[in-house]
Protein backbone atom coordinates (compact mmCIF):
# COMPACT_ATOMS: atom_id res chain seq x y z
CA UNK A 1 0.00 0.00 0.00
CA UNK A 2 2.65 2.40 -0.38
CA UNK A 3 0.78 4.33 -3.16
CA UNK A 4 -1.87 4.92 -1.06
CA UNK A 5 -0.42 4.95 2.59
CA UNK A 6 -3.54 6.53 4.58
CA UNK A 7 -5.75 4.00 3.53
CA UNK A 8 -5.36 1.13 5.94
CA UNK A 9 -5.16 3.85 8.63
CA UNK A 10 -8.51 5.64 7.49
CA UNK A 11 -10.57 2.21 7.38
CA UNK A 12 -9.00 1.12 10.99
CA UNK A 13 -9.49 4.67 12.45
CA UNK A 14 -13.76 4.52 10.92
CA UNK A 15 -14.36 1.44 13.44
CA UNK A 16 -12.63 3.41 16.73
CA UNK A 17 -14.27 5.66 18.54
CA UNK A 18 -14.05 9.26 18.16
CA UNK A 19 -11.89 10.91 20.22
CA UNK A 20 -14.29 13.79 20.43
CA UNK A 21 -15.38 14.33 24.02
CA UNK A 22 -19.24 15.09 23.08
CA UNK A 23 -19.90 18.10 25.87
CA UNK A 24 -22.15 19.08 26.70
CA UNK A 25 -24.05 16.67 23.82
CA UNK A 26 -23.14 14.54 21.19
CA UNK A 27 -25.26 17.03 18.73
CA UNK A 28 -25.74 21.06 19.41
CA UNK A 29 -29.71 20.58 20.94
CA UNK A 30 -31.93 22.95 19.44
CA UNK A 31 -31.30 25.85 22.31
CA UNK A 32 -28.23 25.59 24.55
CA UNK A 33 -29.93 27.51 27.33
CA UNK A 34 -32.80 25.12 27.35
CA UNK A 35 -30.90 22.12 27.43
CA UNK A 36 -28.84 23.57 30.71
CA UNK A 37 -31.50 24.66 32.30
CA UNK A 38 -33.06 20.97 31.62
CA UNK A 39 -30.23 19.60 32.70
CA UNK A 40 -30.10 21.37 35.96
CA UNK A 41 -33.54 19.81 36.91
CA UNK A 42 -32.78 16.48 36.60
CA UNK A 43 -34.46 16.06 33.47
CA UNK A 44 -31.47 15.66 30.75
CA UNK A 45 -27.96 14.36 30.97
CA UNK A 46 -24.79 16.62 30.22
CA UNK A 47 -21.98 14.83 29.52
CA UNK A 48 -19.13 15.62 31.58
CA UNK A 49 -16.30 17.74 29.83
CA UNK A 50 -12.77 16.90 29.65
CA UNK A 51 -10.69 17.19 33.15
CA UNK A 52 -9.33 20.50 33.10
CA UNK A 53 -5.35 20.68 33.17
CA UNK A 54 -3.09 21.59 36.14
CA UNK A 55 -2.70 25.00 36.95
CA UNK A 56 -5.96 25.96 35.89
CA UNK A 57 -6.91 29.39 35.53
CA UNK A 58 -11.02 29.29 36.33
CA UNK A 59 -13.55 31.40 38.30
CA UNK A 60 -11.80 33.19 41.29
CA UNK A 61 -12.07 32.25 44.50
CA UNK A 62 -11.58 34.88 47.67
CA UNK A 63 -10.56 34.13 51.72
CA UNK A 64 -12.15 37.12 52.83
CA UNK A 65 -11.28 35.96 56.77
CA UNK A 66 -7.34 35.60 55.44
CA UNK A 67 -7.47 38.69 53.61
CA UNK A 68 -5.89 42.49 55.22
CA UNK A 69 -6.77 44.32 53.08
CA UNK A 70 -3.49 45.44 51.43
CA UNK A 71 -5.08 46.55 47.93
CA UNK A 72 -2.03 45.33 46.23
CA UNK A 73 -4.69 43.08 44.03
CA UNK A 74 -6.83 46.30 42.96
CA UNK A 75 -3.83 47.86 41.50
CA UNK A 76 -2.11 45.22 39.67
CA UNK A 77 -5.21 44.15 37.88
CA UNK A 78 -4.90 44.80 34.56
CA UNK A 79 -8.56 44.56 34.05
CA UNK A 80 -9.59 46.88 37.02
CA UNK A 81 -12.15 43.63 37.60
CA UNK A 82 -11.47 44.43 41.64
CA UNK A 83 -12.96 46.67 43.72
CA UNK A 84 -11.97 47.79 47.49
CA UNK A 85 -14.43 48.31 50.18
CA UNK A 86 -13.28 50.46 53.00
CA UNK A 87 -15.97 49.59 55.27
CA UNK A 88 -14.81 46.02 55.78
CA UNK A 89 -11.48 46.78 54.41
CA UNK A 90 -12.01 43.69 51.88
CA UNK A 91 -12.45 43.67 48.24
CA UNK A 92 -15.38 42.70 45.49
CA UNK A 93 -14.30 41.13 42.43
CA UNK A 94 -16.17 41.29 39.05
CA UNK A 95 -15.82 38.08 37.14
CA UNK A 96 -16.81 39.13 34.14
CA UNK A 97 -14.65 41.99 33.99
CA UNK A 98 -11.88 39.68 35.10
CA UNK A 99 -9.07 38.69 32.28
CA UNK A 100 -8.30 35.37 34.00
CA UNK A 101 -4.20 36.69 33.94
CA UNK A 102 -4.19 35.82 38.03
CA UNK A 103 -1.52 38.08 38.49
CA UNK A 104 -3.46 39.37 42.04
CA UNK A 105 -2.90 35.71 42.82
CA UNK A 106 0.80 36.42 42.52
CA UNK A 107 0.78 39.33 44.22
CA UNK A 108 -1.34 38.62 47.55
CA UNK A 109 0.89 38.59 50.41
CA UNK A 110 -1.34 36.03 52.34
CA UNK A 111 -2.43 34.09 49.60
CA UNK A 112 -6.33 34.40 49.71
CA UNK A 113 -6.88 34.83 46.12
CA UNK A 114 -7.17 31.82 44.22
CA UNK A 115 -7.70 30.49 41.08
CA UNK A 116 -10.52 27.58 40.45
CA UNK A 117 -11.12 25.03 38.41
CA UNK A 118 -14.89 25.99 37.62
CA UNK A 119 -15.13 27.78 33.83
CA UNK A 120 -19.20 27.11 32.50
CA UNK A 121 -19.71 30.35 34.15
CA UNK A 122 -21.14 32.07 31.21
CA UNK A 123 -24.17 33.89 31.84
CA UNK A 124 -26.94 36.78 30.69
CA UNK A 125 -26.41 38.82 33.98
CA UNK A 126 -23.12 40.54 34.62
CA UNK A 127 -23.97 41.43 38.31
CA UNK A 128 -25.86 37.99 38.97
CA UNK A 129 -24.75 36.73 42.62
CA UNK A 130 -22.65 34.15 41.31
CA UNK A 131 -20.38 37.00 38.79
CA UNK A 132 -19.28 39.24 41.94
CA UNK A 133 -17.03 37.57 44.72
CA UNK A 134 -16.67 38.92 47.45
CA UNK B 1 -51.96 7.82 -24.26
CA UNK B 2 -53.05 10.00 -21.44
CA UNK B 3 -52.50 7.61 -18.93
CA UNK B 4 -49.16 6.81 -20.47
CA UNK B 5 -48.64 10.74 -20.18
CA UNK B 6 -49.44 11.08 -16.56
CA UNK B 7 -47.70 7.99 -15.33
CA UNK B 8 -45.02 9.16 -16.84
CA UNK B 9 -44.76 12.85 -14.94
CA UNK B 10 -45.87 11.16 -12.04
CA UNK B 11 -42.64 8.92 -12.76
CA UNK B 12 -40.20 12.32 -13.23
CA UNK B 13 -41.58 14.20 -10.05
CA UNK B 14 -41.22 11.06 -7.87
CA UNK B 15 -37.79 10.51 -9.31
CA UNK B 16 -36.68 13.73 -8.41
CA UNK B 17 -38.13 13.86 -4.75
CA UNK B 18 -36.07 10.64 -4.87
CA UNK B 19 -33.07 12.56 -5.97
CA UNK B 20 -33.15 15.12 -3.71
CA UNK B 21 -33.73 13.22 -0.52
CA UNK B 22 -31.22 10.42 -1.72
CA UNK B 23 -28.50 12.22 -2.26
CA UNK B 24 -28.58 14.38 0.39
CA UNK B 25 -28.78 11.10 2.98
CA UNK B 26 -25.74 9.97 0.81
CA UNK B 27 -24.08 13.13 1.63
CA UNK B 28 -25.35 12.79 4.99
CA UNK B 29 -23.77 9.28 5.21
CA UNK B 30 -20.59 10.68 3.28
CA UNK B 31 -19.65 13.55 5.94
CA UNK B 32 -20.64 11.07 8.97
CA UNK B 33 -17.97 8.55 7.86
CA UNK B 34 -15.58 10.99 6.57
CA UNK B 35 -15.86 12.26 10.33
CA UNK B 36 -15.85 9.17 12.21
CA UNK B 37 -12.14 8.93 9.61
CA UNK B 38 -10.80 11.29 10.94
CA UNK B 39 -11.72 10.43 14.39
CA UNK B 40 -14.51 13.14 14.61
CA UNK B 41 -17.88 13.03 16.02
CA UNK B 42 -19.21 14.64 12.55
CA UNK B 43 -22.27 16.30 11.78
CA UNK B 44 -25.96 14.08 12.41
CA UNK B 45 -26.97 12.25 9.07
CA UNK B 46 -29.90 15.11 8.43
CA UNK B 47 -27.52 17.86 8.65
CA UNK B 48 -27.24 18.50 4.84
CA UNK B 49 -30.94 18.92 4.81
CA UNK B 50 -30.64 21.60 7.48
CA UNK B 51 -28.10 23.31 5.56
CA UNK B 52 -30.25 23.09 2.17
CA UNK B 53 -32.88 24.61 4.37
CA UNK B 54 -31.30 27.61 5.63
CA UNK B 55 -29.77 28.29 2.00
CA UNK B 56 -33.23 28.45 1.41
CA UNK B 57 -34.13 31.06 3.38
CA UNK B 58 -31.04 33.09 2.88
CA UNK B 59 -30.50 36.39 0.67
CA UNK B 60 -29.52 35.43 -3.09
CA UNK B 61 -26.51 38.16 -3.80
CA UNK B 62 -26.29 38.64 -7.29
CA UNK B 63 -22.95 40.75 -7.87
CA UNK B 64 -22.81 43.66 -9.77
CA UNK B 65 -20.36 42.62 -13.04
CA UNK B 66 -22.63 39.06 -12.91
CA UNK B 67 -23.97 38.46 -16.08
CA UNK B 68 -27.50 38.34 -14.56
CA UNK B 69 -29.62 36.04 -16.78
CA UNK B 70 -26.59 33.17 -16.98
CA UNK B 71 -25.85 33.21 -13.49
CA UNK B 72 -28.98 32.56 -12.40
CA UNK B 73 -29.83 30.07 -15.00
CA UNK B 74 -26.96 28.42 -13.81
CA UNK B 75 -28.18 26.59 -11.05
CA UNK B 76 -31.85 25.81 -12.57
CA UNK B 77 -29.84 23.87 -15.17
CA UNK B 78 -27.61 22.00 -13.34
CA UNK B 79 -30.34 20.98 -11.42
CA UNK B 80 -32.49 19.71 -13.72
CA UNK B 81 -29.67 17.99 -15.73
CA UNK B 82 -29.34 16.06 -13.19
CA UNK B 83 -32.61 14.86 -12.51
CA UNK B 84 -32.88 14.37 -16.06
CA UNK B 85 -29.86 11.57 -15.91
CA UNK B 86 -31.92 10.12 -13.45
CA UNK B 87 -35.15 9.93 -15.23
CA UNK B 88 -32.42 7.12 -17.63
CA UNK B 89 -31.05 5.45 -15.00
CA UNK B 90 -33.10 2.13 -12.76
CA UNK B 91 -33.50 2.35 -9.37
CA UNK B 92 -33.51 -1.29 -7.63
CA UNK B 93 -35.54 -3.35 -9.99
CA UNK B 94 -37.99 -0.39 -11.25
CA UNK B 95 -36.96 0.21 -15.03
CA UNK B 96 -35.86 3.70 -15.64
CA UNK B 97 -38.62 5.67 -16.59
CA UNK B 98 -37.53 7.23 -19.97
CA UNK B 99 -35.48 4.29 -20.15
CA UNK B 100 -36.42 3.53 -23.82
CA UNK B 101 -35.75 7.03 -25.02
CA UNK B 102 -31.96 6.96 -24.80
CA UNK B 103 -29.33 4.42 -23.24
CA UNK B 104 -25.77 4.87 -21.38
CA UNK B 105 -23.93 6.76 -23.93
CA UNK B 106 -26.93 9.56 -23.80
CA UNK B 107 -26.12 9.79 -20.00
CA UNK B 108 -22.61 10.24 -20.41
CA UNK B 109 -23.61 13.45 -22.22
CA UNK B 110 -25.89 14.50 -19.91
CA UNK B 111 -23.40 13.61 -16.64
CA UNK B 112 -21.51 16.66 -18.27
CA UNK B 113 -24.40 18.93 -18.43
CA UNK B 114 -24.52 20.35 -14.84
CA UNK B 115 -20.77 20.43 -15.18
CA UNK B 116 -21.38 22.90 -17.92
CA UNK B 117 -23.63 24.71 -15.96
CA UNK B 118 -21.44 25.25 -12.91
CA UNK B 119 -18.75 26.30 -15.40
CA UNK B 120 -21.37 29.03 -17.17
CA UNK B 121 -22.45 29.90 -13.78
CA UNK B 122 -18.65 30.76 -12.71
CA UNK B 123 -17.76 32.78 -15.99
CA UNK B 124 -20.77 34.79 -15.41
CA UNK B 125 -20.24 35.60 -11.74
CA UNK B 126 -17.85 38.07 -12.82
CA UNK B 127 -14.69 37.07 -10.19
CA UNK B 128 -11.41 35.89 -10.93
CA UNK B 129 -11.95 33.17 -8.60
CA UNK B 130 -14.90 32.17 -10.48
CA UNK B 131 -13.20 31.90 -13.89
CA UNK B 132 -10.35 30.51 -12.83
CA UNK B 133 -12.53 28.01 -11.11
CA UNK B 134 -14.61 27.33 -14.68
CA UNK B 135 -11.19 26.79 -16.54
CA UNK B 136 -10.22 24.17 -14.23
CA UNK B 137 -13.64 22.40 -14.04
CA UNK B 138 -13.24 22.68 -18.11
CA UNK B 139 -9.88 20.85 -17.73
CA UNK B 140 -10.71 18.22 -15.16
CA UNK B 141 -14.13 17.64 -17.32
CA UNK B 142 -11.45 17.44 -20.53
CA UNK B 143 -9.38 14.66 -18.19
CA UNK B 144 -12.00 12.20 -17.00
CA UNK B 145 -14.53 12.31 -19.30
CA UNK B 146 -12.23 9.69 -21.66
CA UNK B 147 -11.66 6.33 -18.85
CA UNK B 148 -15.12 7.19 -17.97
CA UNK B 149 -16.18 6.31 -22.02
CA UNK B 150 -13.50 3.44 -22.12
CA UNK B 151 -15.51 1.63 -19.01
CA UNK B 152 -18.52 1.90 -20.63
CA UNK B 153 -17.54 1.02 -24.12
CA UNK B 154 -15.70 -2.29 -22.84
CA UNK B 155 -19.10 -3.41 -20.90
CA UNK B 156 -21.30 -2.73 -23.78
CA UNK B 157 -19.18 -4.37 -26.16
CA UNK B 158 -19.06 -7.69 -24.18
CA UNK B 159 -22.32 -7.63 -23.73
CA UNK B 160 -22.83 -7.28 -27.85
CA UNK B 161 -20.07 -10.02 -28.04
CA UNK B 162 -22.12 -12.43 -25.64
CA UNK B 163 -24.77 -12.12 -28.66
CA UNK B 164 -27.27 -10.06 -26.36
CA UNK B 165 -29.51 -7.55 -27.63
CA UNK B 166 -29.24 -3.70 -27.57
CA UNK B 167 -25.73 -3.98 -25.06
CA UNK B 168 -26.08 0.33 -25.23
CA UNK B 169 -29.64 0.44 -23.73
CA UNK B 170 -29.61 0.50 -19.33
CA UNK B 171 -32.02 -1.26 -19.23
CA UNK B 172 -30.01 -4.04 -20.50
CA UNK B 173 -26.42 -3.74 -18.47
CA UNK B 174 -29.16 -3.33 -15.81
CA UNK B 175 -30.22 -7.12 -16.08
CA UNK B 176 -26.91 -8.53 -17.64
CA UNK B 177 -24.68 -8.60 -14.82
CA UNK B 178 -21.44 -7.96 -17.07
CA UNK B 179 -19.36 -10.34 -14.66
CA UNK B 180 -21.77 -13.42 -15.93
CA UNK B 181 -20.88 -12.99 -19.25
CA UNK B 182 -16.93 -13.21 -19.04
CA UNK B 183 -13.96 -15.33 -18.24
CA UNK B 184 -11.24 -14.50 -16.06
CA UNK B 185 -9.77 -12.67 -18.23
CA UNK B 186 -12.38 -10.62 -18.36
CA UNK B 187 -13.18 -10.53 -14.75
CA UNK B 188 -9.38 -9.25 -14.20
CA UNK B 189 -10.53 -6.36 -17.26
CA UNK B 190 -13.80 -5.53 -15.66
CA UNK B 191 -11.78 -5.16 -11.74
CA UNK B 192 -9.48 -2.39 -13.41
CA UNK B 193 -12.30 -1.12 -15.13
CA UNK B 194 -14.25 -1.10 -11.48
CA UNK B 195 -11.14 0.79 -10.11
CA UNK B 196 -11.20 2.85 -12.92
CA UNK B 197 -14.44 3.97 -12.31
CA UNK B 198 -14.22 4.42 -8.94
CA UNK B 199 -11.81 7.24 -9.37
CA UNK B 200 -13.92 8.98 -11.80
CA UNK B 201 -16.70 9.18 -9.23
CA UNK B 202 -14.66 12.27 -7.01
CA UNK B 203 -13.31 13.90 -10.20
CA UNK B 204 -17.48 13.78 -11.63
CA UNK B 205 -18.39 14.92 -8.34
CA UNK B 206 -15.42 17.35 -7.66
CA UNK B 207 -14.66 15.94 -4.52
CA UNK B 208 -11.05 16.13 -2.59
CA UNK B 209 -9.00 15.01 -4.17
CA UNK B 210 -10.51 16.14 -7.55
CA UNK B 211 -11.98 19.41 -6.34
CA UNK B 212 -9.43 21.71 -7.59
CA UNK B 213 -12.52 23.70 -9.37
CA UNK B 214 -13.87 24.94 -6.30
CA UNK B 215 -10.44 25.31 -4.02
CA UNK B 216 -11.35 26.65 -0.66
CA UNK B 217 -8.07 27.76 0.24
CA UNK B 218 -6.38 29.20 -2.85
CA UNK B 219 -10.04 29.92 -5.04
CA UNK B 220 -12.09 30.55 -2.23
CA UNK B 221 -14.47 28.34 -3.86
CA UNK B 222 -14.04 28.68 -7.10
CA UNK B 223 -16.51 28.52 -9.00
CA UNK B 224 -19.17 29.18 -6.32
CA UNK B 225 -17.01 31.72 -5.08
CA UNK B 226 -20.15 34.24 -5.61
CA UNK B 227 -23.37 31.99 -4.72
CA UNK B 228 -25.44 32.51 -2.51
CA UNK B 229 -29.19 32.00 -0.97
CA UNK B 230 -31.49 30.06 -3.27
CA UNK B 231 -28.71 29.76 -5.96
CA UNK B 232 -26.04 27.74 -3.71
CA UNK B 233 -28.97 25.81 -2.16
CA UNK B 234 -29.73 24.82 -6.19
CA UNK B 235 -26.26 23.95 -6.78
CA UNK B 236 -25.53 21.62 -3.88
CA UNK B 237 -28.96 19.89 -4.35
CA UNK B 238 -27.26 19.50 -7.89
CA UNK B 239 -24.19 17.71 -6.98
CA UNK B 240 -26.42 15.67 -4.17
CA UNK B 241 -28.53 14.43 -7.09
CA UNK B 242 -25.51 13.73 -9.18
CA UNK B 243 -23.90 12.01 -6.22
CA UNK B 244 -26.60 9.53 -6.95
CA UNK B 245 -26.85 9.40 -10.41
CA UNK B 246 -22.95 8.70 -10.24
CA UNK B 247 -23.62 5.86 -7.78
CA UNK B 248 -26.14 4.58 -9.42
CA UNK B 249 -24.81 4.39 -12.65
CA UNK B 250 -21.27 2.41 -10.68
CA UNK B 251 -24.27 0.19 -9.28
CA UNK B 252 -25.58 -0.55 -13.00
CA UNK B 253 -22.38 -0.96 -14.84
CA UNK B 254 -20.91 -3.22 -11.92
CA UNK B 255 -23.06 -4.48 -9.86
CA UNK B 256 -26.40 -4.68 -10.85
CA UNK B 257 -28.07 -7.73 -8.73
CA UNK B 258 -31.27 -7.64 -6.71
CA UNK B 259 -32.42 -9.64 -4.04
CA UNK B 260 -35.70 -10.51 -6.05
CA UNK B 261 -33.55 -12.59 -8.63
CA UNK B 262 -32.67 -15.04 -6.21
CA UNK B 263 -35.09 -14.87 -3.53
CA UNK B 264 -39.08 -15.75 -4.04
CA UNK B 265 -41.15 -12.35 -2.73
CA UNK B 266 -44.46 -10.91 -3.18
CA UNK B 267 -44.52 -8.43 -6.43
CA UNK B 268 -44.72 -5.36 -3.52
CA UNK B 269 -42.01 -6.74 -0.64
CA UNK B 270 -39.73 -7.39 -4.08
CA UNK B 271 -39.77 -4.01 -4.83
CA UNK B 272 -39.36 -2.67 -1.59
CA UNK B 273 -36.22 -5.23 -1.08
CA UNK B 274 -34.68 -4.20 -4.41
CA UNK B 275 -35.05 -0.71 -3.44
CA UNK B 276 -33.34 -0.94 -0.49
CA UNK B 277 -31.01 -3.01 -1.33
CA UNK B 278 -30.41 -0.95 -4.06
CA UNK B 279 -29.80 1.89 -1.34
CA UNK B 280 -27.13 0.43 0.04
CA UNK B 281 -25.75 -0.38 -2.64
CA UNK B 282 -25.54 3.39 -3.22
CA UNK B 283 -24.20 3.76 -0.19
CA UNK B 284 -20.96 1.44 -0.60
CA UNK B 285 -20.25 2.89 -3.86
CA UNK B 286 -20.20 6.37 -2.17
CA UNK B 287 -18.49 4.92 1.11
CA UNK B 288 -15.53 3.56 -1.23
CA UNK B 289 -14.84 5.57 -3.55
CA UNK B 290 -15.67 9.42 -2.39
CA UNK B 291 -15.85 9.21 1.55
CA UNK B 292 -12.52 6.97 1.72
CA UNK B 293 -10.83 8.84 -1.23
CA UNK B 294 -11.51 12.25 0.09
CA UNK B 295 -10.39 11.50 3.51
CA UNK B 296 -7.08 9.44 2.77
CA UNK B 297 -5.99 12.15 -0.01
CA UNK B 298 -4.98 16.58 -0.50
CA UNK B 299 -6.17 17.68 -3.51
CA UNK B 300 -4.58 17.07 -6.73
CA UNK B 301 -2.88 20.04 -8.55
CA UNK B 302 -4.34 20.68 -12.08
CA UNK B 303 -1.37 19.67 -13.67
CA UNK B 304 -1.46 16.20 -11.28
CA UNK B 305 -5.09 15.32 -12.12
CA UNK B 306 -4.48 15.81 -15.96
CA UNK B 307 -1.85 13.33 -15.63
CA UNK B 308 -3.31 11.18 -13.40
CA UNK B 309 -6.64 10.76 -15.50
CA UNK B 310 -5.30 10.87 -19.16
CA UNK B 311 -2.13 8.67 -18.13
CA UNK B 312 -2.82 6.27 -15.58
CA UNK B 313 -6.16 5.76 -15.39
CA UNK B 314 -6.31 6.07 -19.38
CA UNK B 315 -4.18 3.46 -19.47
CA UNK B 316 -6.24 1.36 -16.73
CA UNK B 317 -9.14 1.48 -18.68
CA UNK B 318 -7.82 0.91 -22.25
CA UNK B 319 -5.73 -1.88 -20.44
CA UNK B 320 -9.00 -3.19 -18.94
CA UNK B 321 -10.60 -2.44 -22.10
CA UNK B 322 -7.41 -4.71 -24.26
CA UNK B 323 -8.42 -7.29 -21.32
CA UNK B 324 -12.13 -7.73 -22.40
CA UNK B 325 -11.67 -7.93 -25.77
CA UNK B 326 -8.98 -10.76 -25.36
CA UNK B 327 -11.63 -12.47 -23.36
CA UNK B 328 -13.87 -12.74 -26.13
CA UNK B 329 -11.49 -13.42 -28.67
CA UNK B 330 -10.07 -16.47 -26.97
CA UNK B 331 -13.91 -17.60 -26.34
CA UNK B 332 -14.13 -17.39 -22.61
CA UNK B 333 -16.76 -16.92 -20.66
CA UNK B 334 -20.09 -16.27 -23.18
CA UNK B 335 -19.79 -15.66 -26.91
CA UNK B 336 -22.09 -16.14 -29.71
Amino acid sequence: MSLLPAVLEVLRQFFRKPVTNPFPAKYLPPSITTFFRKAATGEGRVNPPVKTPARFRGKITYDRDACIGCRLCTRVCPAHAIEFLPETKTVRIFVTQCIFCSQCNDVCPVSCLHMSEEFLIATENRYSEEMIVE
Amino acid sequence: MLSNVMAAVIGCVGIAAYGMVVGLFLQGVDRKCAAHMQARVGPPIRQPFIDIGKLLCKDNVVPDHAVRAVFNAAPLIALAASITILLYLPLGSIMPVLGEWGDVVLIMYLLTVPGLAMMAGGFASGSPYATVGSQREMVTMIAYEFPLATGIIAIAWRLSAAGIADPFLIATIARTPVWSVTGPLGWLGLLLLLIVLAWVTPAELSRVPCDTPEAETELAGGLLVEYSGRNLALFSLSLAVKTVAMATLAVVLFLPWNPSWYIELEPLAALIVDVLFFIIKLVLVVFFSVSVIRVMMARFRINHLVTLYWKYLGIAGIAGLALIVLDATLGMGVVV
